[in-house]
């Protein structure tokens, strides 16, 4: 997850507080020392308690599939540790979701169910709100994109070759990854990228009880 | 407590209040934030293409951080800046 440092004007600098709620990393701010619960993004204790942290959209992905698409991205440059991140860490998809919420409402969904239906539709029961969830077996790239452009026009997507996704009104081509048009009508325009955050499902229950499961339960185990 | 004491509990406390209870585990970690970055094509021998990052753009400008680099309770949460935006990129 990245937060944004500024709240409420004020520039903040997250430290590990060395305690964990509900297994969950709590945060520190150096200035106030308030606490902040990581999963959440909202402050706990301390003189900022109930203040909520700006979430920013990310993207978890092969290196290969992020280099690919950003080629001037930087990249930290730290010591490595022996974790072991790889696409297996899918291996178990049934136990981790891809979260968002809408206004009140929160919402997760599978990624066993994301690696049947690559591709989601999402409409928000009161409100405007009208998403798709788009997912690349191959990066692991899972993205929560408003169908709604800047126009006001509404678009229906279903999925198409390659990490793509077709849009039903203009039959434009748009990567599931950046949800850019890379080809037709629409060409070169952009869905607006919601916060979608990668969670285990345990750690989503826990944190989010409220939280509506989007499709139903896959039938049986797959593996990415 | 009753079993039926115990369930009336549950149920009155609802669901969405959770209490704040948090355990240390650790002594509190100091922050990173001198972090330091390089081009994509420089880490070529370090950050294997399989493996997987947490990336984010902002006002045009992507950073990667190695989910590999960030995993350990000592660096979980990295002080950073991008296109202008002072951000916490957490794992």
């Amino acid at each position: 997850m990245v937060y944004a440092a500024d709240v409420n004007g004020r520039r903040l600098t997250f430290a590990v507080s060395g305690m964990l709620w509900d297994r969950s990393l709590v945060m520190q701010d150096v200035e106030t020392k308030t606490l902040w619960s990581h999963i959440l993004g909202e402050a706990m204790e301390g003189e900022l308690s109930g203040t909520k942290l700006e979430s920013l959209p990310c993207n978890m992905v092969t290196w290969r599939a992020w280099k690919k698409t950003y080629p001037g991205t930087t990249v930290l440059d730290m010591s490595r540790t022996r974790g072991e991140y790889r696409r297996d860490f899918y291996r178990d998809p049934a136990r981790f979701v891809l979260g968002w919420q809408v206004d009140e409402t929160t919402c997760s969904i599978s990624f066993a169910r994301l690696l049947i239906d690559n591709v989601v539709e999402w409409d928000a029961q009161k409100g405007r709100e009208r998403l798709v969830i788009a997912f690349s077996p191959g990066s692991t790239s899972a993205r929560v994109f408003s169908r709604r452009l800047r126009g006001g026009r509404v678009l229906g997507f279903v999925p198409a070759k390659k990490g793509t996704m077709r849009d039903r009104e203009t039959g434009s081509v748009w990567s599931r990854m950046t949800g850019t048009a890379i080809d037709g009508p629409l060409e070169g325009t952009s869905l607006e990228q919601h916060v979608g955050i990668v969670s285990s499902r345990r750690a989503w229950r826990v944190f989010h009880p409220q939280s509506i499961e989007v499709g139903r339960s896959p039938p049986r185990r797959r593996r990415i | 407590m009753h079993l039926p004491t115990i369930l009336l509990c549950v149920i009155l406390s609802g669901d969405d209040e959770r209490e704040f209870h948090p355990r240390r585990v650790l002594d509190t970690q100091p922050p990173i934030v001198d972090a330091s970055f390089l081009r994509a094509d420089q880490v070529e021998d370090r950050v294997s293409d399989e493996e997987l990052v947490i990336g984010v753009v902002i006002d045009g400008a992507a950073r990667a951080y190695p989910i590999n680099m960030l995993c350990g309770p000592r660096r979980e949460i990295i002080n950073d800046s991008l296109g202008g935006k002072a951000i916490a990129a957490t794992w």
